[in-house]
């Protein structure tokens, strides 16, 4: 989740009032911010990824004056033409840009620091790394001419990008600069990337980098932004975000439009949207569980938050303003109309038990099995079901779960027996005080064509005993004793397995079914595991075992 | 017979317990026939500490990270690879064999070596051994001793000798029987023709140990526990599963963040056949394209991941589920390409719940989540909305926790009304998640996850003590 630093001083500045840290903690935790620390006149707060317009003081100072009262219901933001254009040309690696205008910032070092950083918040979440979105800032006043163009910038073409005194060419900046190293290769098309031009010069090569002509300082007074990317919807969503959040700050609250002449349409944005969505007041109440809500309270609940509303009966209809993006179906009104009357302020209703509650199958045989071999002295381990590929390959295991992007080559490969984990422990444990008995039941995962992923997901038991000397019947006699405490009659059958040795080594039969392996571990793989004491040990398929007819009805 | 020795090798080579032939050397000794003389040795034995450090020692694994980092690595990093504890031990002691340089808070590899001769020697002491079978200098042992991986402790040893009215005592008792352990057969003869020995009732015994039920494991046992207690049914379901579960019918756009392969661990593996599942795809799809707009793509849906929240597994079963009341739960593993450090390994443990009524409602909700956190002992939680993609309401639950100030126990809501169209559902229904890992850290006063999931068997058993009090 987004954390951003914030200047108490701009906040309480954009609020027109100071208040207490605990109040603003608190008032901040309502509409999902939580403070993470604060001092020397800044906050860090973490805000939820669906309120990108918080992202930034202006965006929290709209919100906190709705649930303090000092401006409630929708914010307006008059509108008018800027007399800019832009024209666009086809830039099929990301065609789509869209342009806004806003006069009178009250510009600052502050302001400067935390528009940087609403940029680039906005660049991690909605512009998921400024591949879908990206944005540019300029200084109007910089900004050579009314007339823009957008379209891609060969590879020879020159400007001075951000941070350089002198020019470069195109493939330099993305060669030489940081930002073109991280992001060149988004919209590169064999060396062409998109560019922004305004009378005849490059402002900016989104998504990478902007000029050093059009750089915004703490004396720019009129700001030029530019959203680019490859999906229009989200590219006018960003700019509504932050027309909107930045003309927040200012004296008149106006934004500034600039038509767009495109090849895939004509168009004067910011749009400014405010939609319209009708809310059933009923059934509102009843899904807080509060059914005393009326259309007054719920009317006054959603002017908080900062919508427009109108009564109208039973309903209420509710204007939403453009940079409330998250909202997207009447529940998300509910939401916040339970923010507005404060979670902690909904008594909870405590659930009637008319049902009896039931442990899966499987629990209950885990529960028993842990009991009985507790009681036969073994002690329980509990592993991960990542391990070792390289290790699996190592004993002889060829078909098993592969991890392709493993974060540690310890855990890469999921485990297609449990032994596994057991000769693991061992080998971690192995000087531990004498006979070592340990038992794990757990997870596994084999290869299964009749499941729909090709993989089954099993429950299994392993048990084994380490010692100065240990003898197959060590293992085969708690073996069986485990199983006849099920009421299962058991036998072994001689059978090859990689992991035992020759000769010591059987599978386990139940009802003529096969449900597992014990046997002593061939000293090869002791050694491979640096386990100075022989092993026996066995492992049984829990789910085989349930499938067993004659198991005592648990 | 010998005649003579200490009483430590006569119960090595007799296999007679220590005890017996110590009482029975004193009763001979009071009747002059043998004589007795006590001399004290030295035994060194592994401790604890010792065991844990049988892998490699501190200043090893400092030497190692080391070295994996290019020869230097700040303080704070190394914290946060090994423990703030053992990086100060292991700084120490690499500063003092010369393998690293302390410079500002950065440290800097200089020289290096093995401690393997140490480590060898904590492997044998296990058991116990004598100075003189251990091959080190005494600075070396004492420096063992010092940092608390070996004891020493003083062992008192009898040596005798049998005196010749002994050995005329020994020629003359053939009739007469002595006996140590009480056999079957001994029952069967005249008790006058039988000398019981004494034991030495005062002696230590040889140390067993019982079978210990893990203590993480019976943690998650008494969740399921709670839950059963409060009408829910347990679900379990699969670890592999396709993105379909995971994100898509909990309507995560497929570009979200979370999918990336930064988030998730993803499979080497063909996709899943979603055949049986056509419907449900056309369904989510839909939603999908109309709340999101993009193109929905259904091969992603088909790839195969391991999963990364156990809510994969409480959907599914909702979309075979849809009538009310539904009241079902996980405790499951999941997984998520998190870096391994002190509080974070790619797999761990969630529980899941849904609750559907008839008329669920926000309030319900809360109610529900009050409940659980009250039977899980805690007296107060606290709500905050919160953001997840497949719940609208959502709401976030603190509790707080001595020592810990408020932490996170679980993200809620009610599912959006996307995903209950897309699942088929057409009642409400409440949905929770937790991580059981962090809560159960809390619970156990446990500070590295990876304790959670501890090969040593010592550490097994001090937990298993520890959790007594803490889970029962």
């Amino acid at each position: 989740m987004p954390v951003i630093r914030l200047s108490t001083k701009r906040l309480f500045g954009l609020l027109g009032r100071e208040i207490e840290e605990t109040d603003l903690e608190r008032l901040l935790m309502r509409v999902k911010g939580e403070v993470e620390g604060a001092g020397n006149g800044y906050i860090e707060v973490e805000i939820n990824s669906d309120r990108l317009d918080m992202m930034i003081s202006e965006g929290v100072a709209r919100t906190l004056k709705g649930l303090l009262g000092i401006e409630v219901g929708l914010p307006r933001y008059p509108y008018k033409s800027s007399g800019h254009r832009l024209e666009v040309k086809d830039v099929p690696q990301r065609p789509y840009i869209a342009m806004a205008i806003i006069r009178g910032i009250r510009s600052s070092d502050e302001f400067i620091e935390e528009l940087i950083q609403f940029q680039e918040k906005l660049h991690m979440t909605i512009g998921r790394k400024r591949r879908k979105v990206a944005i540019g800032l300029h200084d109007l006043s910089k900004v050579p001419g009314r007339e823009c163009m957008y379209r891609e910038l060969e590879p020879t073409e020159t400007f001075a990008p951000l941070g350089y005194s002198r020019s470069l060419k195109v493939e330099e900046i993305l060669r030489v600069t940081e930002q073109g190293r991280l992001y060149g290769h988004i919209s590169n098309r064999d060396g062409r990337v998109p560019g922004i031009v305004c009378g005849g010069e490059v402002i900016s090569m989104p998504p990478v980098i902007n000029s050093e002509l059009t750089r915004i300082t703490n004396r720019t007074r009129d700001l030029l932004i530019d959203v680019t990317g490859t999906d229009l919807g989200y590219v006018l969503k960003t700019l509504e975000i932050l027309s909107t959040t930045i003309a927040e700050g200012t004296e008149d609250r106006a934004i500034e439009r600039v038509s767009i002449h495109a090849p895939w349409g004509d168009l004067e944005a910011p749009v400014g949207e405010v939609r319209k969505m009708v809310l059933d007041v009923g059934w509102a109440s009843s899904l807080i569980g509060l059914e005393g809500l009326g259309v007054e309270s719920i009317s006054r609940f959603l002017e908080e938050m900062r919508y427009g509303v109108k009564p109208l009966g039973r309903e209420v209809e509710v204007y939403i303003p453009s940079y409330r993006i998250d909202v997207i179906e009447p529940v998300d009104l509910v939401e916040d109309i339970a923010v507005a009357i404060d979670l902690n302020k909904i008594s909870p209703e405590p659930l009637q038990i008319t049902l009896p509650g039931r442990l899966h199958h499987s629990s209950i045989l885990r529960r028993v099995l842990r009991d009985i071999m507790t009681g036969l002295g073994f002690t329980e381990v509990y592993r991960h079901v990542l391990v070792p590929e390289q290790l699996l390959r190592d004993l002889g295991f060829t078909d098993f779960l592969k991890i392709r992007n493993p974060v540690s080559s310890e855990m890469s490969a999921a485990r297609p027996s449990i032994i596994i984990s057991i000769l693991i422990t061992l080998s971690a444990t192995h000087h531990s005080p004498k006979p070592i008995k340990i038992y794990e039941i757990g997870d596994i995962v084999v290869r299964d064509p009749t499941t729909y992923t090709g993989w089954r997901t099993g429950l299994s038991m392993a048990a084994s005993i380490l010692d100065y000397e240990v003898s197959f019947e060590d293992i085969q006699a708690p073996l069986f004793s485990m199983l006849r405490s099920l009421g299962l009659s058991p036998r072994t059958r001689s059978r090859r397995h990689p992991l035992f040795i020759d000769g010591r080594s059987a599978e386990i039969i139940v009802n003529g079914r096969i449900v597992g392996v014990v046997g002593e571990i061939r000293l090869e793989v002791l050694k491979k595991m640096e386990i100075d004491f022989p092993v026996a040990a066995f492992e049984v398929d829990l789910k085989q075992l349930i499938n067993t007819q004659s198991m005592v009805e648990l | 017979m010998v005649g003579r020795g200490s009483i430590d090798d006569a119960s090595r080579t007799s296999g007679i317990p220590r005890s017996t032939i110590a009482s029975l050397i004193e009763a001979l000794s009071a009747k002059g026939l043998v004589r007795v003389e006590r001399r004290a040795k030295y035994i060194y034995r592994t401790t604890h500490e010792g065991i844990e450090n049988l892998r490699s020692f501190p200043e090893e694994d400092l030497l190692k990270l080391l070295s994996e980092r290019g020869g230097s690595i700040s303080i704070q990093e190394a914290e946060r690879s090994m423990g703030r504890e053992r990086v100060s031990i292991a700084v120490a002691w690499s500063r003092r064999r010369g393998w690293v340089r302390v410079e500002g808070d950065m440290l800097i590899l200089v020289g290096g070596g093995s401690l393997e001769r140490y480590r060898e020697v904590l492997a044998k002491c296990i058991a116990g051994v004598e100075r003189d079978e251990i091959p080190l200098t005494d600075e070396e042992i004492q420096e063992l001793v010092r940092r608390k991986m070996l004891s020493r402790e003083e062992r008192r040893d009898i040596y005798f000798e049998v005196t010749d009215e002994g050995y005329n005592i020994l020629r003359r008792t053939e009739n007469l029987q002595i006996v140590s352990k009480i056999s079957k057969d001994v029952l069967s003869r005249k008790p006058s023709e039988i000398i019981l020995r004494p034991y030495n009732v005062e002696a230590e015994p040889r140390e067993i140990y019982p079978g210990y039920k893990h203590f993480y494991v019976d943690f998650l046992e008494m969740l399921r526990d709670v839950m059963v207690s409060l009408g829910f049914e347990e679900i379990t379901d699969d670890l592999v599963v396709p993105e379909l579960w995971n994100f898509d019918v909990l309507f995560q756009a497929q570009d979200h963040p979370a999918r990336e392969i930064h988030d998730t661990l993803v499979l080497e593996s063909p996709p899943a056949d979603l055949k049986g599942y056509v419907d449900l795809l056309e369904l989510v799809a839909k939603e999908h394209e109309r709340g999101w707009g993009y193109r929905y793509d259904r091969s992603i849906a088909s790839r195969l991941i391991m999963r990364s929240q156990t809510t994969a597994a409480t959907i599914k079963y909702l979309y075979t589920h849809r009538e009310p009341p539904v009241r079902a739960f996980i405790v499951g593993r999941v997984f998520r390409f998190d870096t391994i450090d002190a509080k974070h390994l790619p797999e761990f443990h969630q529980m899941d719940g849904i609750a559907m009524e008839r008329d669920m409602s926000l309030r319900k909700l809360l109610g529900i989540l009050t409940q659980i956190t009250r039977a899980l002992g805690f007296k107060e939680v606290v709500f905050k909305p919160g953001y997840f993609p497949f719940t609208e309401p959502s709401v976030e639950g603190y509790v707080k926790i001595e020592g810990l100030g408020y932490i996170e126990i679980f993200g809620s809501g009610l599912f959006r009304p996307e995903v209950l169209r897309m699942v088929g559902v057409k009642h409400n229904v409440g949905a929770w998640g937790m991580g059981v890992d962090r809560l159960a850290m809390a619970y156990l006063s446990i500070s590295d996850i990876r304790e959670l999931y501890t090969p040593s068997l010592e550490k097994l058993r001090w937990y298993r003590i520890a959790s007594y009090k803490a889970i029962h």
